[in-house]
Order: structure tokens, then C-alpha cells, then sequence
């Protein structure tokens, strides 16, 4: 299979080729789920719990169906034994926690309690508001910590327990090395307690679905916002009992974005399949903007107590960690999120994943589910290890910078395999490093800093696709057809939400098949039309469904090399594709058009040589990524191919306010071959936006009976355009994946990763103090300014004590800048320094 | 939203007989920007909405020779910005907020007295229009109207002293007199959002530098906007300890509400001395420059010549 790099002079890839989507976009002609009309359609609304966690101790619908316009309402009641729960899969086995309706017991706020269906959205919500529910507020408990503890309330109590204890219900383990005697070894170790919070995609088109059910025929048809058709067909047969083929799932054209949070079995397509089945007629349900923020899926926030053992001169020996991981109410996708995030999150220093202990709680709350999130659980594995880095190279008097670099994989290291069992093809970001360190004249800001003004770096590796625990496949699979005019379609389950497949895939197949990408067309996402597949999420269109596509592609132009071998009488060896044509290799007049060769094949079959398949010119291929499943001790290798970043923040503070201002953001990346590089920087922009939102303010905020506060835009912290400084530094560092067979790695997540990090190491810069939660509000920045002024000390951890020096043997070599006696206690005492949370022993 | 009878009132007796007639139930709409989210999300639910946005004679502003502007409640902030031509001006203080408040859509159609009717605490109509000691006309079917001053006006967050029948026709903003500067100061999220705390400071200065008047108003902190007293500073020379001194009086009187969401009380306070301390530098700043003489005419631009062949040393650098 030739790999797309070798082929520099490739037409199309790796070139700027304009979107084809972005003319529908722009003209406001796309066509999302709420634009889509059938004939008798019923609009549906959720009544949804007004508190984190209650008994429903009544529940009447029957006034609701007295309401003029209302067809139907539902509750648990209704369907109580006629749906068979869901969930993700833990240590194998699946927990089904999670039905249409609260059963008995509201989980969260925002939890589906009843529906009512009504001739339209107003009726449906007079319904609502007929409805009649008695709730018994119970205690709730909204942090994982505090809900993995003896004494919490428990969220969910009518389980069956296979595994797992009170409100944990599954664990999570690394194991590598020694991580006892790597402490032993260690001249300074580290160790913080750590808060990551819960955002939100938000994404421009809420979740919406139509769901439609032909009852002579059983058939049940559903058009949803969703990442994956497969998966959600499967699910959704399973929880009702139909047989999958007579199921359909698709989606509309368009979908206004989806980032990961799109893609489960949600409660509301569950309930619109119900009512579309007891109604007989076409059923509409959209979340309106508050119940996207309350129940529309979010990041897992979590709690890390981390502690990073480090030689005095800068050596990374090993890493220590307990997690609380809050899955919210439901187990979907968390213990994804911490198998794949910690474990891939580990990247990129080497020495470091040699010796590892980490065990994870994953843990229920009262608050909204978590979905998959752009970046995967990366960015809070990261954090705590980049701000521990940060603080542990000022204690060593190190630039920070030259420490991450000195124990990052190297170029010249690939390929190998690290202790956690990941493979490495191909790295760049030793020379990524360099390169934003330059671009960004991070010497010279360190050399003359400027009060309140810093810079922070972090780095990371980033998976691209995943062989998920709970899934024992990382496959997609497409179906061509070359059209008997010489036009292509694509048929694949990849859901397009903005991440400009079309344009890409053409880009692909154009090469491979020597046509121009106007030829070739990509088929939506349908299960009755498109091979099975994984759908779009987890970075894994460009090289899984990418090398599926060159695959399938090399089929096709096998056998148009066979016909016009046969035809031209040439040996098939001696012909090549391009410019439409299939011709003699090194003489492009002497060829057949594809177009001949195409309606050849399905209208003069009597020309064909004996070993073709007459007819249309089809090929399907599946690309299932050559990666490992997770063993008992965490290590293997689920990704295919590893992309890298290394990022280098500048904020300026303001003293008076705490306002935290970015003033600039520099990227360096690896995302292997580019396939497009308008595409790559469109991903780049978003994703650091994405993350940088994350850092400076976006978190779903509950109080402590489970309430959320700010599901809204006007309450939700959210970066708007003003917030951000130029986002086009890009520093693109190459190197190609061999494993992939498009050579392209991951490119629209990795962006998110590395901000939170970076911008917090930038504070820790520009202020001296170490932030060691996230979202950073200004009202943090200014508290810990005033904390800092009032103990008058250089350097401060915030909160306060959050961060502690567990070990200090580097001053036993004292040297004579060195003004910290206090910390030359015996190696092993676990001796916090004089001062408290301030950073003693920096010169 | 609920099904609601709409009126657009031809005038301002209809529109008060209107309120007389339905009482509570009648809600009074001009640009929207407040009542649209509340009657979306059905958390008000008017029998009948009074759509005051057409009236003649309530929009628009009228300059009043040396004593000050009057201006109609259902101006625009769109055309309040473009009424403005000299920070001298009364409703130039008004325009600088306007300048803030979320996006052009909302800025072409949300109206001065509407935001001031609606007073929401975090608000910057209120704390403006206080700052700018603004009197307000209300006005009762059958002809009867009275004036309240704005500290008398705003009562708590989202009550006012207009009582339900009565429908404010006018605000009149008072002159400011020669020798004064102002200047406003917010923090906010992001631009165009509410903001977390707000300061408008006005100073007034004799001939000779004196301080003449002070007035200090804080929004955002407190339900109402808070005036600050500021009596033991009446006369004294306003230097940059005075200032500090000032602000951190303001940080010590403000009681404010904290906020799970936008910043706790402890933070609101510090807020408020860093924007009063800024408000009253920048208001200093314009109060000695409006003492000043004026600007001697501009001289006349220079003739279009091809661009000098070296550029000063300034713009290189």
C-alpha cells in the first residue's frame, strides 16, 4: 500500500483544497434535524427533574392528557419491564443503569421524569406543566471524592453488584515498574491534590431526533444528532427488542457539531422512539439550550491526588496517583474516559511511565452523565503532571521548559514501545518543543520577564482512535462505488459535524483513483445504506476510516487495471492513474478514460476479460487498527498512531481585578501527513479554544443538593472571540505515521489538551502562584494575589497547601545558592518545607 | 411562551389607560431585550403586553440649552450613541455603558428607560443614570405625573417607584457643570456581559483644582445601585492618597451580595476599590482637562504629498 507521504507530488493530498461543505454553511442551506418536516409529526417535551437527587414519592400524567393538544404522556409507570436498561460496559460485563425515565428516584437534576406528545412544542409544554410529581429531596452528593467516601449518600441503590462498592462502581489500575522503589531513589517528590471541571460541548445544533415507526411492518426509523449510527442502532434494538434489521438509524444532512457529546443512547431518543411506537405517527424531540447543559452530556471533572518523583537533576523516575473520577448518575462512557485518558495521558515523558501506581475510583454523583469530550480524558491526566513538573523545576532552580524537554521522547527514539505498551511509530516532539520554544522567544521572556506577564508550556501525546475496553474494535469500514460516468460515492458511517469529511475523503479517493475530488461524493450516514462502522468521534476518521477508504480504493483500481490491461493490451504493472485516465506509465496519451473503463465494465460486459466481475465497479474494506486490548495492569497499546503537541502560553494578570488576559498561544504539533492543511488549522483553532475555555472558566456548577446553577449561556463561562489572542501560530512538525495507511495521525483533539496546563504554568509565571484547580476563575487569581501579598512570600500554591514537597534530598548536596536548610531532612521522612505551600529552596 | 393579547399603544394616555384598565396583568414591553427571555421561558406570563416602543414623543433626545438633556424612555442605546458628541454631555456617560451591553442586535432595539423600568441589579442603566443623578417622570392615566429622583427610584433588584398603572415618559439628565470629569468603570466575564461589579465616579473641580463635588455610585454589587458617601472628603485636595483613601472608603460601605456563579462577596469588595480607584484616576484626569482651555483649532492638514521617504523613529520602534 503506498503510503501517501512517499508521494510528495500527490494532486490533491496535502494540499488546500477548499471545503465542498462550507458553500451549504455559509448559504444557511444545510438541513439539521429540527428542518426536516413529515407529514401528521408529533412534538414531544421532557419533564425533567428539578433536583439532584429526590424520591418520586407521586407521579401523575393523567392531567396532562387532558391538556388540549396533548396525544400522549409517558412516565416510568408506563413502560416499567417493557425496556431493557443500558450502559457502558465495566471490567466486561455491562452495567445497566440507565432507562427512558427516573425509576422511582431522581438521580440528577436535569433527569427525564415524564414526556407528554402534543400536536406542537407549546401544547407539549402545557403538558408539562400539568403533570404532577411529589419529590422527596434526598441528600446529594456532587464530588467524586466525597461520593467514593464511607459515608456519602448513595446514587444509585438498586443495582445489581457485580463489581464494584457504594457509590464506586468500577476501578481502574496501572501498574508498571516499581513505583515504591522509584520514590526510594528519588531526590524530590511532589505531590498535589487536584480539582478538573465538567464542561460542556454546547455545540451550535442542540441534540434533536425524529423517530417514526411503521407499524404493519415493525419497522422503527430514526434520524437523531448522533456521532454513530451503528452504535445507536444497536443500543437502541437492544433496550426495545427489535430485531437490528429492522431498525434504521441515520442522520440528517447536516449536524451542527458534536465533539463526543452526541454519541450514546441518550433518554430523550429512547422516549421519542416510544411514542413514535405507541402513536403510530412521526415523533420530533429537541432539547431546548438548558437541557443540553443539564443533561446533554459532559466531561468527566475529576479529582487526582498526584505525586511525581524527580532526581535533582531533573529526571522524571515515576508517578503516583489516585483518582476520583465522577461519572455522574450514569456509568456512559466514564470508564472510557479514564482507561483511555489516564493511560494515553501518561505520554510523553519516558522515563517517568517506567515506574507507575495509579488506581482510579470511578465513582457516581448526582450530577448530569458524562459523554465523551474532545480530548478524552487527556486533559486531566495531563494537568496535574505539567503543573507538578512546573513546580518542581522551580524547586530545582530548572527552567521548566528544558526539563520536560530533557525527559520527552525523542524523534530518534521511534520506534519503540513504552513501558505502558504503547507503540510509537513516529515522534516529532523533541523537535516541537524546540521549534515553540523559538517561536514563542521563550528564552527571552524568561531572561526579562515583565511583571504580571508569563509564559507556560506543556506538552502531549494524544491517541488516534482507540481500541476501547468496552469495544474489542477500532475498525471502520466504507463502500465505493465508481459511478459508469466516472463519478465516485462513498458510502461510510463517518458523521460529518463540521470536520470537513467530504472534502477530505475526496482528497483520498481522488488520488488514489487519478480523479479530480468534484468526481467524488460521500453518502450520509445511514444504516440501511453504509457498511458497519464505528461513526466519528475519538480522532479516528482521517486514519481509520482513511485507510479504509485507500484500501477500498486500491480495489477499484486493480480491477481498472485489469480491464485496461486487457483492453490496451499492456501489462497491468506497466499502468498508472491520473487526470482521470488510466494510462502506460510515464505516457499519459496513452490511456483509457476511468469513465470508459467504468461503463465498460456495466454496459459491455462481453469486452471484460474472463476473471472481472462484470457490472457496476464496487469495493468495500474495513480497516480495523492493529492495536492491543487493555491488560490487568493498564499497558497496552490501544491507539493506532500517536500525534504530539507542545504548546507555549503568554497571559498577562491584572492585579486589580484577577482578570486573566491570554495574549498569546503558540501550537507546535505532529499530526503526521496532512491530508489538508486548511482543515488541520481549523481543527487546530478550535480545539485550543476548546481547551482554553475549559481552563479559564467553562464548568457545570451544582450546589450541594445537586442543583445546577448555570445552564445557560448567560451563566455558562464561555470564551467569546474577544477572549482570544491570534490563533494561527502554528508550527507543524511532521512525521508521518507508518501504521496509519494514510500516514495522518490525530488532529482535532490534541489542541484542547495542552491549555489548561499551559495556561496554568503561564500564571504560575507571571504571579508565583500554582494553581492546582481548574477553571481558573479571576476571583481565584485575585484572592490568591491579595493571600500572596498578605504572607508576603514569592511563591504560593492555590488553594492553599495544595501542593506539598513530600521528599527533598537535593539540598544534601547543597550548593551554595541555596537558602533552605529546612528541607535537608532524612530522604524518606516525607518532610513538608518550612513555609507551608510556599515553594521553599529556589534561589 | 404563553398566548398573550399585544397592544401597541398610539399614545401615552392610551397606553396608561391601558394599565389602569388591567392592572398587574398588563406588562409593558419597548425593546425587549429584559421581557422576551422572561415570556420565553414562561416565567412571566402577561394577559396583555403594552407595546410602548412606537409612541410618539417617548424616544429620542432633546439637548436643553446649559441645563442638561432630557431624554425619552424608549431610546434606543443604538441612537443613544449616536445622540453623543462630547464626553461634555450628560448622556456621554450613558453612551459609554451603552458601548458594553451585549451585542449590536440587542443595542439596536433594548431602550434606556426599559433597562431602568426592569432594574436588574447587575444592570448598568441604574447605577448610571444614578451617577448621573437623573430625575424620572412617571405618568398616570388622566393626566397626573410626578418626578422621582433616581435615588428614590430604584428600589431593589427589579423594583422600582413606578407603581403598576404608571408609565415613565420622561428621564432629565442635569448639566454637567464646567470643571467636571467622569468616568466608568466595569468588570464583566467578557465584553457585552453583565457586569460582576460597576463604578461610576463623577468629579467636579473649582478653578483653582479644589475638589467642588463628588459623587461615587457602585452597581452590580448591591440590589439597588449604591451611592457612596463620600462627605469627609468634600473639599479636600484630591491627590492620589485621597484616592486610594476613597476607594478603599468605597470597599468598606458597599455590602455586597456574593454570587456562586460570578465572585463571592470578598471579591466584589476588592473589585470595587480596584474600579473606584481606577474610575476616580480616570475621572480626574478628564475633570483637569475640562478645566483647561481648549484645544486651539486644529491647524490645517498638511498637503497630500507622496509619504515622507523616512519614517520618525517613533513608529519604528
Amino acid at each position: 500500500m503506498s503510503n501517501l507521504l512517499a508521494q510528495s507530488d500527490a494532486p490533491y493530498v496535502g494540499r488546500p483544497v477548499p471545503r465542498k461543505e462550507d458553500l451549504v454553511l455559509v448559504t444557511g442551506s444545510g438541513k439539521y434535524c429540527a428542518d426536516l418536516r413529515f407529514p401528521g409529526m408529533l412534538y414531544a417535551r421532557v419533564l425533567r427533574s428539578p433536583l439532584g437527587h429526590a424520591r418520586i414519592a407521586r407521579l401523575d400524567t393523567a392531567p396532562a392528557l387532558k391538556v388540549p393538544g396533548v396525544v400522549d404522556a409517558l412516565s416510568h409507570q408506563d413502560i416499567a419491564g417493557k425496556v431493557e436498561p443500558w450502559g457502558d460496559l465495566c471490567s466486561d460485563l455491562l452495567i445497566g443503569d440507565r432507562m427512558p425515565f427516573a425509576t422511582g428516584k431522581a438521580t440528577y437534576y436535569g433527569q427525564e421524569v415524564a414526556a407528554v406528545l402534543a400536536a406542537d412544542k407549546f401544547a407539549a409544554q402545557d403538558g408539562l406543566e400539568a403533570i404532577e410529581v411529589d419529590y422527596e429531596e434526598l441528600p446529594a452528593v456532587v464530588f467524586p471524592d466525597q461520593a467514593a467516601g464511607p459515608d456519602a449518600p448513595t446514587v444509585n441503590d438498586d443495582l445489581s453488584r457485580e463489581f464494584g462498592y457504594g457509590n464506586v462502581f468500577d476501578e481502574y489500575r496501572i501498574r508498571t515498574g516499581d513505583a515504591e522503589a522509584a520514590f526510594d531513589r528519588a531526590d524530590l517528590v511532589v505531590k498535589g491534590k487536584f480539582r478538573m471541571g465538567a464542561q460542556v460541548a454546547a455545540s451550535l445544533e442542540p441534540h434533536a431526533c425524529i423517530a417514526q415507526y411503521d407499524p404493519s411492518t415493525g419497522k422503527l426509523t430514526v434520524i437523531s444528532t448522533t456521532q454513530s449510527v451503528f452504535l445507536l442502532r444497536d443500543l437502541i434494538a437492544k433496550a426495545f427488542h427489535i430485531p437490528r434489521n429492522n431498525v434504521h438509524v441515520m442522520t440528517a444532512p447536516q449536524l451542527g457539531g458534536g465533539y463526543g457529546q452526541k454519541l450514546q443512547l441518550f433518554g430523550h431518543e429512547a422516549i421519542a422512539c416510544l411514542f413514535a411506537m405507541r402513536s403510530g405517527r412521526p415523533v420530533y424531540l429537541e432539547l431546548d439550550r438548558h437541557e443540553v447543559f443539564a443533561a446533554g452530556a459532559r466531561r468527566a471533572s475529576q479529582v487526582r491526588e498526584s505525586e511525581l518523583f524527580l532526581t535533582r537533576d531533573g529526571t522524571i523516575l515515576g508517578y503516583r496517583e489516585v483518582i476520583y473520577h465522577n461519572a455522574g448518575a450514569n456509568s456512559h462512557w466514564a470508564n472510557q474516559i479514564i482507561r483511555i485518558g489516564t493511560q494515553v495521558g501518561m505520554l510523553p515523558y519516558k522515563s517517568m511511565m517506567a515506574n507507575l501506581h495509579i488506581d482510579g475510583h470511578i465513582t457516581y454523583t448526582n450530577t448530569s452523565p458524562v459523554g465523551a469530550l474532545r480530548g478524552f480524558g487527556t486533559l486531566q491526566t495531563i494537568f496535574p503532571k505539567e503543573v507538578l513538573i512546573e513546580y518542581a523545576a522551580a524547586h530545582l532552580g530548572m527552567d521548566p521548559m528544558q526539563l520536560r524537554r530533557q525527559n520527552a521522547m525523542r524523534a530518534e527514539d521511534a520506534p519503540c514501545q513504552t513501558p505502558l505498551g504503547q507503540r510509537i511509530d513516529t515522534t516529532s516532539l523533541d523537535i516541537c518543543i524546540d521549534r515553540v520554544a523559538e517561536a514563542s522567544r521563550w528564552r527571552q521572556e524568561k531572561a526579562s520577564p515583565t511583571p504580571y506577564e508569563g509564559v507556560g508550556n506543556a506538552n502531549c501525546m494524544k491517541y488516534t482512535s482507540c481500541r476501547h475496553p468496552s469495544l474489542d474494535s477500532d475498525l471502520d469500514a466504507v463502500r465505493l462505488r465508481l459511478e459508469t460516468d466516472g463519478t465516485v460515492r462513498i458510502f461510510s458511517s463517518g458523521v460529518p459535524q463540521g470536520q470537513g469529511h467530504e472534502t477530505f475523503m475526496s482528497q483520498i479517493v481522488a488520488d488514489e483513483l487519478g480523479l479530480e475530488p468534484e468526481k467524488v461524493q460521500v453518502v450520509s450516514a445511514d444504516t440501511e445504506r453504509v457498511p458497519w462502522g464505528l461513526g466519528t468521534w475519538g480522532s479516528r476518521a482521517a486514519a481509520i476510516t482513511g485507510s479504509a477508504l485507500m484500501i477500498a480504493a486500491g480495489r477499484i483500481r486493480e480491477k481498472l487495471f485489469k480491464i485496461a490491461s486487457h483492453m490496451m493490451e499492456v501489462p497491468a504493472e506497466d499502468l498508472q492513474v491520473g487526470s482521470n485516465k488510466v494510462y502506460v506509465r510515464g505516457n499519459p496519451d496513452r490511456g483509457m478514460w476511468i469513465e470508459q473503463l467504468a461503463l465498460l465494465c456495466a454496459y459491455r460486459t462481453h469486452q471484460l476479460p474472463p476473471d472481472v466481475e462484470p457490472g457496476g465497479i464496487e469495493a468495500t474494506a474495513t480497516f480495523d487498527s492493529p492495536t492491543d486490548r487493555e491488560d490487568p495492569n493498564g499497558c497496552g497499546n490501544f491507539s493506532l498512531t500517536y500525534s504530539c503537541h507542545s504548546d507555549v502560553a503568554k497571559v498577562r494578570v491584572d492585579p486589580g481585578t484577577g482578570a486573566i488576559k491570554l495574549v498569546d498561544y503558540f501550537q507546535a504539533f505532529d499530526c503526521g501527513t496532512i491530508i489538508n492543511p486548511l482543515i488541520v488549522e481549523g481543527q487546530h483553532q478550535g480545539a485550543l479554544m476548546m481547551g482554553v475555555g475549559q481552563v479559564l472558566g467553562e464548568d457545570l456548577v451544582y450546589d450541594d443538593r445537586g442543583v445546577l446553577l448555570n445552564g445557560s449561556f448567560r451563566d455558562y463561562y464561555f470564551p467569546v472571540a474577544s477572549d482570544f489572542p491570534d490563533l494561527n501560530n502554528h508550527i507543524n512538525v511532521p512525521a508521518p505515521s507508518f501504521t496509519s495507511l494514510t500516514g495522518a495521525k490525530s488532529v482535532g483533539e490534541g489542541g484542547t489538551v495542552p491549555p489548561p496546563a499551559a495556561i496554568a504554568n503561564a500564571i504560575a509565571d507571571a504571579t508565583g502562584i500554582y494553581m492546582t484547580k481548574y477553571p481558573i476563575y479571576p476571583e481565584d487569581m485575585l484572592l490568591a494575589l491579595r493571600e500572596k501579598e498578605r504572607l508576603g512570600v514569592d511563591r504560593l500554591v492555590w488553594p492553599p497547601e495544595s501542593i506539598q514537597v513530600v521528599k527533598d534530598a537535593c539540598t544534601a548536596a547543597a550548593t551554595p545558592a541555596d537558602d533552605n536548610p529546612a528541607a535537608a531532612a532524612p530522604p524518606s521522612a516525607g518532610a513538608a518545607p518550612a513555609g507551608g505551600s510556599t515553594l521553599g529552596g529556589r534561589a | 411562551m404563553k398566548p398573550f393579547e399585544f397592544v401597541r399603544a398610539g399614545d401615552v394616555e392610551q397606553a396608561c389607560q391601558l394599565l389602569a384598565d388591567r392592572g398587574p396583568d398588563a406588562v409593558v414591553i419597548a425593546g425587549g431585550q429584559s421581557i422576551m427571555p422572561l415570556l420565553k421561558s414562561r416565567s412571566l406570563t402577561p394577559a396583555v403586553l403594552v407595546d410602548i416602543s412606537r409612541v410618539p414623543g417617548l424616544s429620542g433626545l432633546r439637548q436643553r440649552n446649559g441645563s442638561g438633556a432630557l431624554l425619552g424612555p424608549t431610546t434606543t442605546y443604538r441612537e443613544l450613541l449616536r445622540a453623543t458628541d462630547s464626553p461634555r454631555q450628560p448622556q456621554a456617560l450613558l453612551a459609554e455603558c451603552a458601548r458594553n451591553i451585549t451585542d449590536l442586535q440587542v443595542r439596536a432595539v433594548a431602550t434606556v428607560g426599559g433597562s431602568a423600568c426592569f432594574a436588574a441589579a447587575a444592570y448598568d442603566m441604574p447605577p448610571a443614570l444614578t451617577t448621573l443623578d437623573a430625575g424620572f417622570t412617571l405618568c398616570r392615566a388622566g393626566g397626573g405625573q410626578r418626578r422621582v429622583g433616581a435615588q428614590e427610584f430604584f428600589l431593589g433588584a427589579r423594583r422600582t417607584a413606578r407603581a403598576e398603572d404608571e408609565l415613565l415618559t420622561e428621564i432629565d439628565l442635569p448639566a454637567l457643570p464646567a470643571g467636571t470629569g467622569w468616568a466608568v468603570e466595569r468588570f464583566a466575564a467578557h465584553q457585552g456581559f453583565a457586569a460582576i461589579a460597576w463604578v461610576g465616579a463623577r468629579v467636579g473641580l473649582n478653578s483653582d483644582g479644589s475638589c467642588r463635588a463628588l459623587r461615587v455610585v457602585l452597581g452590580a454589587v448591591e440590589p439597588t445601585p449604591v451611592l457612596v458617601d463620600t462627605a469627609d472628603f468634600a473639599g479636600a485636595e484630591l491627590d492620589g492618597a485621597a484616592l486610594a483613601e476613597l476607594a478603599a472608603t468605597a470597599a468598606a460601605q458597599v455590602q455586597p451580595v456574593g454570587d456562586p456563579l460570578w465572585g463571592g462577596a470578598t471579591y466584589k469588595r476588592e473589585l470595587v476599590r480596584t474600579l473606584t480607584q481606577r474610575a476616580l484616576d480616570r475621572a480626574m484626569v478628564a475633570a483637569r482637562s475640562a478645566l483647561a482651555p481648549p484645544f486651539p483649532p486644529p491647524s490645517p492638514p498638511p498637503a497630500p504629498t507622496a509619504p515622507a521617504p523616512s519614517a520618525s523613529p517613533v513608529e519604528e520602534s
